[in-house]
């Protein structure tokens, strides 16, 4: 008798779907995931790309992280910008770095912003809208830098300045206002830095500090906390416990020793 | 809006924090007491009005200004008036009982109240407090730790933070820089 092997369908598996709705009824609390309100902006400029992001994760009113990363290495000479539900950006991004790598040694090249870009937009097509992720790429290719912006249904967009995340009204207004083709380096660093520091500031789902990536021809410089405004001022007093503040009610202690004597005989019955 | 409430007994402090609006201060003729609210600006807002009109009728009705531990009932009362559309308040009042003594009350937006040796309402923080006397320096260094601390974790607390210090003498006000993210 043949049997015939099930391939395995893409897509979300909702079987668990119903089993959650009852353990739900009866009390169990559903995890809730982490959603990083952000902000993440990045530019072209004259001969390159910077990108730009805060380092704030919250989870609903409460800040789950203070200094995470939010800008995802992707291949050599590609990064990229994430916003929406933490696991989402993390993972997908890893992902499709992991495949890039795969191309990379299968071709022999270096790795194309447009490759990424559509491995990228047709897996988050293709869940249709349930993976929360909304990226930046930014890069420099055989056609030089280059910005795409990934929405989480899929579409892209390419242009030569981005924000997004829920600060990136506050980013962009920032970009619109001083944005020009062809920035020096510097002045294009700086750009990012203001409009993601608009974000910190204006946005409450965004904060702590400014991460900045730049990426050349053949060079990539990663400024992780390039700029640091929210520093921790410190405590005016000090709430250590002193020992002994917890009663101990009783204590037994016990010598647990297991001697195991000679070899013992294999098993071949 | 995050208010704490702590006292000694020669003085109790009251410190709002603030986000984007002024706090609410209530020292309406008295001088002797103060309101903190956090929920709903507006009916915060509208409380305070109410009550600070209250006080001043009480003034030219009986010419004498009302006592803490009243103003603390007359604000259950108002609070319970609209139990069911309530006020969407979380108050605390402090301030300086007819002995002279330290007194802050904590309510419930129906007007459940009761007298609470210290307090912070909102959205975080409840840092344990000794819950012995205090000299004045230690429990506003509290209160601000108890900020500094709260603004590092939530996201709606920041920017700065007011702290009230009532004393027979009259109140005094000190702002206090927070976190500005």
């Amino acid at each position: 008798m043949v049997t015939r092997l099930e391939q395995p369908r893409g897509g979300f598996n909702f079987d668990n779907f119903q089993r959650n709705v009852s353990l739900e009824q009866k009390g169990i609390r559903i995890p809730k995931p982490i959603k990083t309100g952000t902000t993440i902006a990045a530019i072209i400029y004259k001969d390159g790309v910077c990108l730009g992001a805060d380092t704030r994760a919250t989870s609903g009113p409460i800040v789950a992280d203070k200094n995470c990363a939010k800008i995802h290495y992707l291949a050599p000479n590609i990064y990229c910008c994430g916003a929406g539900t933490a696991a989402d950006t993390e993972f997908t991004t890893a992902l499709i770095s992991s495949q890039l790598e795969l191309h990379r040694l299968t071709t022999g090249r270096q790795t194309r912003l447009s490759t990424a870009r559509s491995m990228l937009s047709q897996m988050l097509f293709k869940y249709q809208g349930h993976v929360s992720a909304a990226l930046i790429i930014g890069g420099y290719d055989v056609n030089g830098p280059n910005l795409y912006s990934v929405m989480p249904h899929g579409s892209v967009d390419n242009v030569p300045f981005m924000t997004m995340g829920s600060g990136s009204l506050a980013a962009m207004a920032v970009f619109e206002r001083s944005w020009r083709k062809d920035l020096e380096r510097q002045e294009a660093i700086d750009l990012v830095k203001d409009a993601i520091d608009a974000g910190i500031f204006n946005d409450l789902g965004s904060g702590s500090n400014v991460d900045i990536n730049v990426i050349e021809k053949d060079k990539v410089d990663i400024y992780r906390n390039y700029y640091k405004p929210n520093e921790r001022a410190p405590k005016e007093k000090v709430y250590k416990f002193k020992r002994g503040t917890t009663p101990i009610l009783k204590e037994s202690i016990k010598d647990i020793l297991v001697i195991t004597e000679g070899v013992e005989a294999m098993d071949i019955s | 809006m995050n208010p704490v409430a702590l006292y000694n007994h020669d003085a109790p402090i009251s410190a709002a924090q603030q986000h984007q609006f002024d706090p609410y201060e209530m020292n309406g003729g008295t001088e002797t007491a103060v309101l903190a609210t956090s929920g709903f600006s507006a009916d915060g807002l509208a409380l305070f009005k109410k009550l600070s009109q209250n006080l001043e009728w009480y003034k030219h009705a009986h010419d004498k200004v009302m006592s803490t531990p009243a103003i603390a009932q007359m604000l259950s009362n108002t609070l319970y008036y609209k139990r069911f559309f309530p006020y969407y308040s979380f108050c605390l009042l402090g301030g300086i009982d007819e002995q002279g003594r330290g007194v802050s009350y904590s309510y419930d937006p129906l007007g459940s109240y009761g007298a609470e040796p210290y307090k912070s309402v909102g959205h975080k923080n409840q840092q344990g407090v000794q819950r012995t006397d205090m000299p004045l320096d230690t429990a506003i260094s509290i209160a601000k730790d108890a900020f500094t601390s709260a603004s590092e974790r939530d996201m709606y607390t920041g920017d700065y933070l007011e702290i009230f210090v009532i004393k027979q003498g009259g109140v005094t006000v000190e702002r206090v820089d927070l976190r500005k993210d």
